[in-house]
């Protein structure tokens, strides 16, 4: 076997570990994390949010779907329920409310907010049900 | 006067009966599981909203594809864009009757909710096998069921077929409350 061939194929080897390697970080990447610094695209009060998507769900969807957003609302409720701390924000009085689920760092925080407090929040606007939906919120100020 | 307050105290308790044969979820949690020997892929939507009529034994449920919560960005990004389309779909729902539906909620009941499932824009009847629980009051709808992915116009791309299941695990827990406007 002459030098050059053996080059070549060590030089493939490495290229084949390198790109596995390179591979399998990004196949296994989690999903990104919203946090302080995390850029905000809109902001937006909790009953404006419910609104546009009352008024014109399509059009919304397009305007915040995958968005990430900064709310300012009244707290209505505050649940924890199937492990997950969750911040439900009033509308201007529709029965809809926007649904905040909680970042899994924001325990401290959530412990602090009591219902009737106003507070600021972002996260990834994922569309409507009966409700808004938010995840992986933060506390922006708590 | 007198009659106002009659027609108040006479209507009241009606609407107080009407509001409590209905039960309302907004957090209900919905996972689904697919089993290969190259993967195993696994993710949780927690705010399936859903409704029930106790009169009725109606049910309802939808929630929003997107909400999905994978483990792996590129797996969330491939669901949503590859194969369920959420852009296009973007809810799914099931709307069923609870067949021998026991209204008076003993704290266990095993039943079958006969219904359909709309999902990738392909509507499918179905029959889910549910355990309600009344816990103080509290109603708990809990079980697994599957879905076959053909059924629902899914395709996966031969290169990736063998990381996805051809039947996928649905695992769902509802936990509802008295229905208030």
């Amino acid at each position: 076997m002459n030098r050059k061939y053996l080059y070549s194929l060590l030089l493939l080897l490495a290229l084949s570990i390198s790109g596995l390697f390179w591979g399998s970080l990004y196949w296994n990447q989690p999903p990104e994390k919203i946090t302080a610094n995390t850029e905000v695209e809109i902001q937006i009060n909790a009953s404006d949010l419910l609104s546009n998507f009352i008024e014109d769900e399509s059009k919304a969807n397009n305007d915040f779907v995958e968005r990430i957003i900064e709310v300012s609302g009244v707290v209505k409720e505050v649940t924890f329920l199937n492990n997950r701390y969750t911040v439900l924000l009033q509308g201007k009085g529709e029965y809809a409310c926007l649904i905040c689920d909680m970042d899994d760092t924001e325990v401290n925080g959530i412990s602090k907010v009591a219902i009737g407090d106003t507070i600021t929040l972002k996260g990834v606007c994922k569309g409507f049900l009966m409700d808004a939906i938010l995840l992986n919120c933060v506390l922006v100020n708590p | 006067m007198k009659r106002t307050t009659l027609i108040i105290f006479l209507i009241f308790p009606l609407y107080f009966l009407i509001a409590q044969s209905k039960l309302i979820a907004r957090q209900g949690q919905v996972s689904f599981f697919s089993y290969t020997s190259v993967e195993n892929i696994e993710a949780t939507n927690n705010q399936a909203s859903s409704l029930i009529d106790l009169d009725q034994g109606e049910i309802a449920i939808s929630l929003l594809m997107r909400a999905f919560v994978f483990k792996k960005a590129l797996m969330r990004e491939h669901f949503n864009e590859s194969y369920i389309e959420s852009d296009i779909f973007p809810k799914a729902s099931f709307e069923g009757t609870i067949l021998d539906f026991d209204s008076s909620l003993p704290p266990s009941q095993t039943k079958i909710i006969k219904g359909r499932i709309e999902l990738h824009g392909v509507s499918q009847e179905k029959e889910i096998k549910t355990t309600i629980e009344n816990t103080n009051g509290t109603i708990i709808l809990s079980g697994t069921f599957s879905l076959r992915v053909a059924d629902y116009n899914i395709k996966i791309p031969p290169i990736v077929a063998g990381n996805i299941a051809k039947t996928i695990e649905v695992t769902y827990r509802i936990q509802y409350a008295p229905y208030e406007k």
